[in-house]
């Protein structure tokens, strides 16, 4: 019977339950949501680099020869290795595209992950491994025969299969600003098909046990001189740059979804109590006719149980579902990926459990606090909770006051604990909204510090690697351009190695350096500039010397830090060519620099990249994070319309009684919605005021999360604060709008007898 | 005495899905001026039915309600309030004090809702409770909340007072007082006073006595000589 009673029981306060089963399912909802999206990424690249037994690190050399791997392999932490040669070749196609050849000694590292046709065949001579998205761009099959230009020769090979590499799961040449599948690719072939009787291979990829930096000192210790290069695997492009997304996703995975989950306790052990505590005469009835307290105890305690389980497990498998679809197009647009299967939220199932443990441990203290009194008292209406005059309330002007405040201080004071989840509630909705708006404010003000602050030019004429010195300056003449080298390095300090970016300026006024404030700063000839996240991450400044040396080549060189600069997307160092030279390294230019608009094609260039395209590649590389923020923004106004909604609900439920006794004493429906308004709108002030703050911290926390190569300064607008007020005003409005329908309608007769 | 109060033909049927329930049968009476006036009858008869029509809670399904010349049941909400407000003072069987105000403030309460300017510790004093005007309810006895409560309804000096069982909370040396009170207005005052009740020993003390029984007037009694409340064998 007590089942039956319980199944009404949820009928009658269903509005208040639906609202209990809303919260715990939107709180886990975002919080495996979003959380699961960072598992989900992690997850299928670890399956895809394990199933391709990606390398740990990759040695480059001109000639790796069996001595020198053998060398390699006798290192106490190498567990295994294998060679390659990589040739940068031009398929035969009409726009030349460039492909990527990996001829293969074993394929037991790195190896090519087939999604069609037949697996690699070492034997195979004829037979090439085609990069399936190329593949697929250009309307090729398996059993086509494609041809390949490199080092003046050209081979023509069947294709035997389609796939995917673990090296280009991001794969955009240093030519390439977007994502375009028809102008590069890779390919995968046997040592046997090479055309020539000696390979000489020029990576080595490498397994070995322990971290980077170990099998780094003791390689260059042991065999320093023997090889180029090492590029452990965090430093490689495509796992970089898919290891940045993991990052922006856990970066706002683990903030702001914990703030939606402890808000959604707050107000479902807020609501759960509510109607424990409505329900106090009938525990007493049942008490009087002889059940048991456990029994009434297990009663009231499948009901949060039941709305939070239910709540809670069906957010869990839908969160990260649903935002796994919501950003599963635009990660395949950036990632070639054989697979990116949603993962399931059982990770995040002790989310659900802590939901759970909290509803049933408030149900039980509130039920354990009225079944210990005796029946007689619980069958009644509990006494009203005894009131005294504050020392405010004894001051002069009190009686002055209105009674709208009168009401309202005396109201809060009295169900203070309501007046405090009311502020908790809103708080936490601002502190989201904030920090959402935050993230967006940021994102935009980095797009703007790149672009309109530090760079001013407009096209990017990118260097062919085969052009000459005079084909380069015969460009720049003529286009009036600026040259400049990028380059990546790596940077060490005393206590930390990382990788990051050199730019190299002959007094070019397209790109302007700024200090973290965006002001612009002059860096002289002899001096060098360290980016703040850099020297952040270094944990060096002013006047410290780091060592750099520039990928490809081995060289190391001492550079004194002479000043901070700051940039939103590029981490390293700046200085002038003089200085580079000065420093006893080549300048070589990649790229040259102009104001105008170059539409004609240049001997030794290899591409134009135009500002807009730069900005439109780094939107869309930003469009997964985009997505979970604007999921964010949306999901925060629905919690605050069910956080808002709920306490509105209890104060009305609270104050029914009261209304309708001024209501028959004549007060009229728009003083009494003005009385709701009022409390409403004094609680929201006050959780909004508190939310500003503590939204702002959040956000900060949420940056200095965020990957390596982004330095992004937490921005608190004006419009931020303004647009999130307006929300939660509004969401209260609509709420108060509700209410005031709900007095309005108000059945006085019935609301004088809910004491009776 | 002028009437002030004139029932004609009132029924009052409630809809409870395809069922219809008559509360209000055909009723007819009328009140005049300065009258204690008992209305008595069993539970579910319809009293508190009758009391909610008058007190303008209710609305009737057919019939007049005139008070003071005016046919209520013609009143729309705006009109119901402004007739609650200004000539109905309610009495309530559990009070009905607003528990964030103090004695003073829920009599005062009133000013936000008439024109006249009401002085809340005049009125306390009539009710005898001067004393106790900074004390929220819940620091007050029952019948100290049901003085408050008849102060706050006095305190606008409305046509009519309505009471709904007012001393059903109380032990009957309370309820005694409560209801002296409630007499002395009545004859010093002049007020016109309406007690719903089941309690069929307060009919002594009453000026009229109207028995209603399943929604019907069952009898309308007038009492000459109405004794005093104290002197009542309760």
């Amino acid at each position: 019977m007590l089942y039956k009673k319980m199944l009404r029981d949820l009928s009658d306060y269903k509005i208040q339950f639906i609202s209990v089963f809303l919260m715990a399912f939107v709180g886990v909802f975002i919080f495996a949501g979003v959380g699961g999206e960072a598992n989900c990424l992690e997850v299928n690249i670890d399956n895809l680099y394990e199933d391709t037994n990606l390398a740990d690190g990759w040695i480059y050399a001109t000639d790796i020869s069996s001595d020198f791997q053998g060398k390699v392999n006798d290192l106490n932490s190498t567990t295994s290795s294998e060679r390659q040669l990589v040739i940068t070749s031009t398929a035969n196609f009409s726009n030349s595209p460039d492909i990527e050849l990996h001829f293969v000694e074993n394929n037991t590292i790195s190896k090519f992950y087939l999604a069609e046709g037949k697996e690699l065949n070492l034997s195979d001579e004829d037979g090439v491994w085609l990069d399936k998205k190329f593949a697929d761009e250009k309307g090729l099959n398996v059993g086509d025969n494609i041809s390949f230009k490199f080092n003046g020769m050209t081979i023509e090979k069947e294709i035997r299969g389609l796939g995917y590499s673990p090296e280009y799961v991001y794969n955009l040449p240093y030519y390439a600003v977007k994502a375009n599948h028809t102008e590069y690719g890779f390919a995968y072939m046997s040592h046997n098909a090479f055309p020539m009787d000696n390979v000489q291979y020029n990576v080595l990829h490498v397994k070995f046990n322990g971290n980077d930096g170990d099998f780094e000192d003791v390689l260059s210790e042991k065999l320093g001189g023997d090889y180029s290069s090492f590029m452990p695997r965090q430093s490689h492009t495509s796992v970089k740059v898919y290891q940045g997304t993991i990052d922006q996703f856990k970066m706002i995975g683990n903030i702001l979804p914990t703030i939606f989950i402890l808000v959604s306790m707050l107000m479902l052990l807020t609501s759960m109590k509510r109607v424990i505590t409505h329900q106090r005469t009938q525990i007493g009835v049942l008490k009087a006719n002889g059940f048991k307290n456990r029994t009434i105890m297990l009663h009231y305690l499948s009901y949060g149980f039941v709305l939070v389980s239910l709540g809670s497990i069906l957010g869990l498998i839908s969160g990260p579902i649903f935002i796994y679809k919501l950003a599963y197009a635009s990660l395949c647009k950036i990632f070639s990926l054989p697979y990116l299967r949603p993962v399931d939220g059982v990770g995040f199932a002790y989310a659900v459990v802590i939901m759970v443990l909290l509803s049933i441990i408030v149900s039980y203290y509130s039920i354990k606090s009225i079944v210990n009194e005796p029946p007689s008292t619980i069958i009644r209406p509990k006494a009203p909770k005894a009131t005294t005059s504050s020392f405010v309330e004894k001051l002069g002007f009190w009686k002055h006051l209105s009674f709208n405040f009168r009401w309202n201080y005396r109201d809060a004071k009295r169900n203070n604990f309501r007046a405090i989840m009311t502020v908790v509630g809103v708080l936490g909705c601002t502190v989201i909204l904030i920090s959402a708006f935050g993230l967006y404010d940021g994102m935009n003000d980095a797009e703007h510090w790149q672009y309109d602050v530090i760079d001013h030019f407009e096209s990017k004429l990118v260097i062919d690697m085969d052009a000459t010195p005079s084909q380069i300056d015969d460009v720049a003449k003529d286009v009036d351009g600026d040259k400049i080298m990028e380059s990546s390095i790596e940077i060490e300090s005393d206590s930390m190695k990382k990788t990051g970016t050199l730019l190299v300026l002959n007094g070019t006024d397209l790109i302007t350096p700024t200090d973290i404030d965006k002001n612009r700063i002059n860096i002289k000839d002899d001096e060098v500039a360290i980016s703040q996240k850099m020297a952040n991450l270094l944990g060096v400044g002013v006047g410290d010397t780091v060592r750099m040396h520039i990928k490809d080549s081995d060289k190391w060189v001492d550079v004194k830090i002479d000043k901070i600069h700051g940039h939103p997307s590029s981490q390293g160092l700046v200085m002038s060519a003089k200085k580079l030279d000065d420093l006893g390294l080549n300048y070589t230019t990649t790229s040259i620099l102009t104001a105008k608009h170059i539409d004609n094609d240049y001997n030794g260039i290899k591409s134009v990249i135009y500002i807009d395209d730069l900005i439109d590649s780094s939107r869309e590389l930003n469009t997964p994070l985009w997505i979970i923020i604007y999921a964010l923004m949306f999901f925060a106004v629905v919690l605050a319309l069910i956080v808002l909604y709920n306490l509105g609900l209890l104060s009305f439920l609270e104050m029914e009684r009261d209304i309708g006794t001024l209501k028959v004493l004549g007060f009229k429906t728009r003083s009494l919605t003005k009385l709701l308004l009022t409390q409403s709108l004094v609680f929201i002030i006050i959780g909004f005021l508190l939310g500003i703050p503590a939204g702002y911290r959040i956000l900060v926390m949420i940056w200095q999360q965020s990957s390596e190569k982004y330095y992004i300064v937490s921005v608190l607008t004006f419009t931020n604060i303004i647009c999130t007020f307006l929300i939660v005003l509004a969401v209260s409005i609509i709420i108060n709008l509700y209410f005031s329908r709900k007095i309005k309608n108000l059945d006085m007769v019935e609301a004088l007898k809910i004491l009776e | 005495m002028s009437t002030v109060i004139e029932f004609k033909n009132v029924d009052k049927v409630y809809k409870s899905g395809a069922q219809l329930l008559k509360a209000m049968d055909d009723v007819n009476f009328t009140i005049d001026e300065g009258e204690f006036v008992v209305i008595l009858g069993p539970s579910g008869a319809g009293k508190s039915t009758l009391l909610n029509l008058l007190g303008g809670l209710d609305c009737v399904s057919s019939g007049e309600i005139i008070v003071n010349g005016n046919h209520i049941e013609s009143f729309n909400e705006d009109q119901l309030t402004e007739y609650r407000a200004k000539n109905v003072g309610f009495i309530f069987q559990f009070y009905n004090l607003i528990p964030n105000l103090t004695a003073i403030e829920n009599v005062e309460l009133m000013n936000d809702v008439v024109d006249v300017k009401i002085d809340g510790m005049e009125v306390l004093d009539a009710v005898g409770l001067k004393e106790w005007a900074n004390h929220f309810p819940a620091q007050m006895s029952g019948g100290q909340q049901q003085r408050i409560s008849i102060a706050r309804a006095i305190a606008k000096k409305p046509a009519v007072l309505l009471c709904d069982e007012p001393t059903g909370a109380l032990d009957s040396n309370t309820g005694v007082l409560v209801l002296s009170l409630l007499q002395d207005l009545s004859t010093s005052q002049k007020s016109t006073v309406v007690i719903v009740t089941h309690n069929s020993l307060l009919a002594q003390a009453a000026d009229k006595v109207i028995r209603i029984k399943n929604g019907q007037v069952e009898s309308i009694e007038l009492n000459d000589s109405p004794m005093k409340i104290a002197d009542i064998d309760w």
